[in-house]
């Protein structure tokens, strides 16, 4: 699953390290992520876009 | 563009080598002691401790340079604190148990037994501490640590299966493998494992 992620925390100014303290999970899986290795849980998905206020499909892209 | 930081992982494999290796040459001057040397349980007791140290080290220096979260370093400081507890008992109550034991042939076999159990306390410690960590990791470690059992469990029980097909074949000329070394092959098969995994997901 593709998704902008990376551009979204830059935009904000955020490290990785910032995105996963907010989100509580590692700064691994946010890199995960970002090079799309890695797909969030559902629980995980819904507060990534509740952070950047959007909706889930905004970021990520089948 | 990703700011990922994957170096530094390999002075974790360094540290670890060469405490490992501390801990087999304490291992090789014990074996060439002879039994009450005051040496001697110096050597097997404290070299695995040593070995914890310098591991620990690493691992915060392997910390700093992967710029995790401090919740993370916390996370993984009890983690390691909670194994180191388990591995200091197991390493000092060995020992004491089989000098102990040594001197009770004909004592009830309940108190043998017993005696002989009491360093498995320090690995049910250990392996309670690896469960506590699998439960506060955060979901892509969850993964990983789980896809890693899945590859020791796979790995060990197809290795001794085949081994075991060998030399029941053969078992004039080789050792049937103790059972003894299961639990061992496990933890470094998950460990080489999750290493591996980890970089795939990097």
């Amino acid at each position: 699953m593709k998704n902008d992620l990376s551009q979204r925390r830059q935009q904000r100014g955020w490290r990785q390290v910032d995105l996963a303290e907010r989100l509580g999970v590692s700064r691994q899986t946010i890199n995960a992520i970002e090079v799309d290795k890695y797909d969030p849980s559902l629980p995980l998905a819904f507060a990534i876009a509740a952070l950047f206020k959007c909706r889930i499909e905004d970021i990520f892209k089948p | 563009m990703t700011d990922t930081k994957n170096g530094g992982g390999w002075k974790v494999g360094v540290a670890g080598g060469v405490g490992i290796a501390l801990v087999f040459a304490a291992q090789a001057i014990a074996w060439r002691l002879d039994d009450g040397h005051p040496l001697l349980v110096g050597l097997l007791v404290f070299s695995p401790l040593v070995m914890l140290a310098i591991l620990e080290q690493s691992l915060r220096s392997y910390e700093a340079s992967q710029d995790s979260s401090e919740a993370e370093r916390d996370r993984n400081r009890r983690a390691r604190r909670r194994i180191a507890i388990g591995t200091a008992w197991y390493v000092s109550i060995i020992y004491v148990s089989q000098w102990l034991l040594s001197m009770l042939d004909d004592a009830h076999p309940v108190l043998i037994g017993t005696i002989a159990l009491t360093p498995a306390i320090g690995l049910l410690l250990m392996l309670r501490a690896m469960v506590q960590a699998h439960r506060e990791s955060d979901e892509l470690q969850r993964r990983i640590d789980g896809e890693a059992a899945v590859i020791a469990a796979c790995v060990v029980g197809f290795g001794t299966f085949a081994t075991a097909l060998v030399v029941s074949a053969v078992r004039s000329k080789w050792p049937m493998m103790p059972t003894f070394h299961v639990g061992p092959l496990l933890i470094a098969v998950w460990g080489i494992a999750k290493w591996r995994l980890t970089k795939r997901y990097a």
